[in-house]
């Protein structure tokens, strides 16, 4: 059976109803860019057949009851008028060969919503599946009948073989668990034939139980130890009843053992990014808190600062000129009241010289009149005092006296001389201690710049500090930044992954205690089952009939075969799964220097896990992600082809979405050729041939790829970074082969 | 092969067959042939039965059919 095509109409980002893909058997590849549109196509695959669409938030599938309106293109919506109905459809055709007749499988999934105003719907929960089935030969066409889920799982994708056919990328870590040792069991129970012999195992067991009951029976009718073995029937009940009261809850020890073992090695791998991304947060923490209190500091110190400068610098520094004035003033004050006391003294002597020649009163008169400065000129150049009316010639002491009073009289006037400043209060010591004061100021005042300067360099400093904090603080953002965006771990979560190890780790501890407590008692309660048997054997013995006795030995014979047999074909088929695993290992591989060692299939506590061995059979430490992935993808693909005859390969079209996701683009190649080797049909949706125009070359031109169907390449109308909204986004498809 | 061929082959190839005395060493067995055999026997039934999707309880019948006639 292959998937002929599949048509999109107004599905999520595929508007419109012009989306159709068409498939061919082979590798059919899907190209695009991240935000493309290959999760959305992978999604209507998913939604067509089984109502499932994966919601990123939750990394969940979700059906149509959650998502809604959100299945229908937004350019759909916002194009439609109110009150319109806008309808979304995803049309898969499938083909198959039945008793050498073609025939097509066409199932249909709508869901329709009417538009009630600009934003919003009526939307109801659920959409609508429509299944028919065409005879290509007749050409008739007849709806298939029953309930659809039933036609799809027993026609086209059985539930337990879709986890292993249809897959994102990143389910292929927990399809293939290290750590849940049930994992490859399960996954080989489901496609393999092994469950059947499991059939034989159980029918056998109960088989011989029946019989042995019989012999119980036997012995009671003749009578023989009735009461004895009544009562060990009844422990044996009991001892059956502990038994597998025991047996669920080691598996459920087991379970809780498997996950928290996952958890503490997921968180392993998460716990030192997490440490460092706490940590530095904390640091981030404590670099805000310091910048908040160095900005709070900052803006007190500058507040201190202009309060300083209006209260005290300013006041110092106008009072260092002050001072200055103050002390031109003093002295000139000074020089001024000295000088009057000079004056003061010089006219008592000039009056006590003059006193015999001229009286008191022409003397004041004469100070006190406003002398012309002329008769003193005159009287010098006429060599005679006009005062005295006596000849002074020249250089003599009456002449020398005149001059004397003439060069007085030009620097103060008489009258200024004759009238002193009016001293009446004597503000002198006032003055003086004003002055004083003013000096010591100044001692201060000359020190303000060094102090105006040292607050101002303080507030500098804190400032500098403040921005090497920011810097500091910008740095450790950034370091954060890298290490959440190359570890998918939040800012949020990273506390809470170094809890969860912690809690893991001591869970782990205790599942194992319990696991190890519950696989003691399980052995104790088998022998004490044992003993029950024996002890009813030994009271049976020899007391049944030889035909029943026979029964018992044969169905005994007949449980241990179908045990061996199981366990032998179970090894076989683990054995050809690790043979072909690391076919599929080498082939997707090939050319790469990076991956080493094969596959082995280790028996651990009786179950199989797929292990990274060297030439000599020792596991591998230290291996990569890529090569782990690499392991778990050649298993899977080895789980389904080892069992040809089971037609899976055949059957069923491996679809996947961005499967080289977590094993990088170095093996898309192979993984593509491997592929195209093992599975009829299969369709992969990839970025990687986008960009890399050597991988594109070598899937379209080169035939490394032995069967390829065909190439699709989808682009976004309108690119992610440039979608201010997705009123106007669909898809374009172009076919590339 | 059939399923049915397959793990009647399967079962026919367990050592246990021969270490219990239940088949001669190297005996070649013609699944469809009647053999003398009474495991073989006894296997051939449950697989047929279990072939012909058979209910438990009508396996559970054929083989307490077989025992009877043959024990």
């Amino acid at each position: 059976m292959i998937i002929k095509s599949i048509k999109l109409t107004n599905f999520q980002c595929y508007s419109g109803n012009n989306n159709y893909f068409e498939f061919k058997e082979g590798l059919n590849v899907i190209i695009g860019d991240n935000s493309a549109g290959k999760s959305k196509l992978y999604d209507a695959f998913t939604w067509a057949l089984f109502d499932e669409c994966f919601e990123t938030e939750s990394s969940k599938t979700k059906t149509t009851s959650v998502f809604r309106s959100h299945l229908i293109s937004d350019k759909a919506k916002h194009l439609a008028a109110i009150g319109e109905k806008i309808t979304t459809e995803v049309s898969l055709v499938f083909y198959r060969k039945v008793n050498n007749k073609d025939e097509e499988i066409s199932v249909k999934r709508t869901y329709s919503i009417v538009k009630k105003a600009a934003m919003e719907w009526d939307a109801p929960h659920h959409s609508e599946l429509e299944i028919s089935k065409k005879d290509l030969s007749l050409q008739q066409v007849t709806k298939v009948q029953g309930d659809p889920k039933d036609y799809i799982n027993e026609n086209l994708l059985p539930l337990d073989i879709r986890p292993y056919t249809w897959f994102q990328g990143e389910q292929v870590n927990n399809l293939i668990d290290f750590e849940n040792k049930m994992a490859l069991t399960k996954a080989i129970n489901v496609l393999s034939d092994i469950s059947e012999y499991k059939y034989y195992v159980e029918f056998a067991t109960q088989a011989l139980k029946e019989v042995q009951n019989e012999v119980i029976s036997e012995a009671s009718r003749a009578g023989k130890a009735k009461k004895a073995l009544d009562k060990l029937v009844g422990t044996r009940q009991t001892d059956e009843e502990r038994i597998e009261r025991l047996q669920n809850d080691l598996l459920e020890a087991e379970k809780n053992w498997a996950y928290a073992h996952k958890r503490v090695n997921e968180l392993l791998g998460q716990v030192e990014n997490a440490t460092k991304i706490s940590g530095l947060q904390q640091k981030l923490s404590d670099i805000q808190h310091r910048v908040t209190t160095k900005e709070k500091i900052l803006d007190t110190l500058k507040m201190q600062f202009h309060k300083h400068l209006f209260t005290k610098y300013w006041i110092l520094r106008n009072v260092s000129s002050l001072t200055d004035e103050y002390a031109q003033k003093f002295e000139a004050y000074q020089q001024t009241k000295l000088q009057q006391i000079a004056d003061k003294k010089a006219l008592e002597k000039f009056t006590t010289q003059f006193e015999g020649n001229i009286t008191q009163t022409f003397l004041e008169n004469l100070i006190q009149a406003d002398p012309n400065l002329a008769y003193f000129n005159q009287m010098l150049e006429q060599e005679h005092c006009l005062v005295c009316d006596r000849h002074a010639p020249t250089e003599s002491e009456p002449w020398m006296a005149i001059k004397k009073m003439l060069d007085r009289a030009s620097t103060k006037t008489v009258q200024q001389l004759s009238q002193p400043m009016p001293l009446n209060q004597d503000f002198q010591p006032v003055f003086y201690q004003l002055h004083k004061t003013g000096l010591r100021l100044q001692g201060k005042a000359a020190d303000i710049d060094d102090v105006i300067q040292l607050e101002l360099s303080t507030k500098q400093d804190l400032i500098e500090d403040i921005k090497l904090e920011k810097i500091k603080a910008k740095n450790t953002s950034d370091a954060i930044e890298h290490l959440v965006s190359g570890s998918n771990i939040t800012i949020e979560n990273s506390l809470n992954i170094g809890r969860d190890y912690t809690d893991f780790t001591k869970k782990l501890s205790t599942f194992a205690q319990i696991k190890e407590q519950k696989q003691t008692e399980l052995k104790n309660a088998k022998k004490v089952l044992e003993k029950t048997i024996s002890e009813i054997a030994d009271i049976t013995k020899g007391k049944t009939p030889l035909f029943l006795q026979e029964k018992v030995k044969l169905l005994t014979d007949f449980k241990d075969i179908t045990e061996s047999t199981e366990k032998r074909v179970f090894e076989n088929l683990i054995r050809t799964l690790e043979a072909k695993a690391n076919t599929h290992f080498l082939s997707m591989t090939a050319g790469n220097q990076g991956v080493k060692g094969r596959i082995q299939l280790v028996k651990k506590e009786g179950y199989y896990m797929p292990q990274n061995v060297d030439a000599k059979g020792n596991e591998l430490a230290n291996i990569n992600a890529s090569n782990i992935i690499l392991i778990k993808m050649a298993v899977l693909l080895a789980i389904i082809s080892a069992k040809e005859d089971s037609n899976a390969t055949q059957l069923y079209t491996l679809i996947t979405d961005a499967p080289s996701s977590t094993f990088g683009e170095n093996y898309t190649l192979g993984f593509c050729k491997t592929v195209s080797q093992v599975y009829k049909q299969s369709i992969i949706m990839s970025k990687d041939f986008l960009a890399n125009k050597i991988l594109q070359d070598g899937l379209l031109n080169s035939k490394q790829v032995p069967k390829l169907g065909n190439v699709y390449l989808i682009q976004p109308s309108i690119t992610e970074s440039d979608r201010s909204d997705r009123n106007t986004l669909s898809t374009n498809i172009q076919k590339m082969n | 092969m059939t399923k049915r061929e397959i793990v009647l082959h399967e079962f026919l190839k367990d050592p246990l067959l021969i270490q219990r005395g239940y088949l001669p060493k190297r005996e070649v067995i013609d699944i469809e042939v009647t053999s003398p055999y009474k495991m073989v026997e006894l296997i051939k039934t449950v697989v047929n039965a279990k072939d012909k999707k058979e209910s438990d309880n009508a396996v559970r019948a054929a083989v307490n059919r077989f025992l009877n006639s043959t024990t």
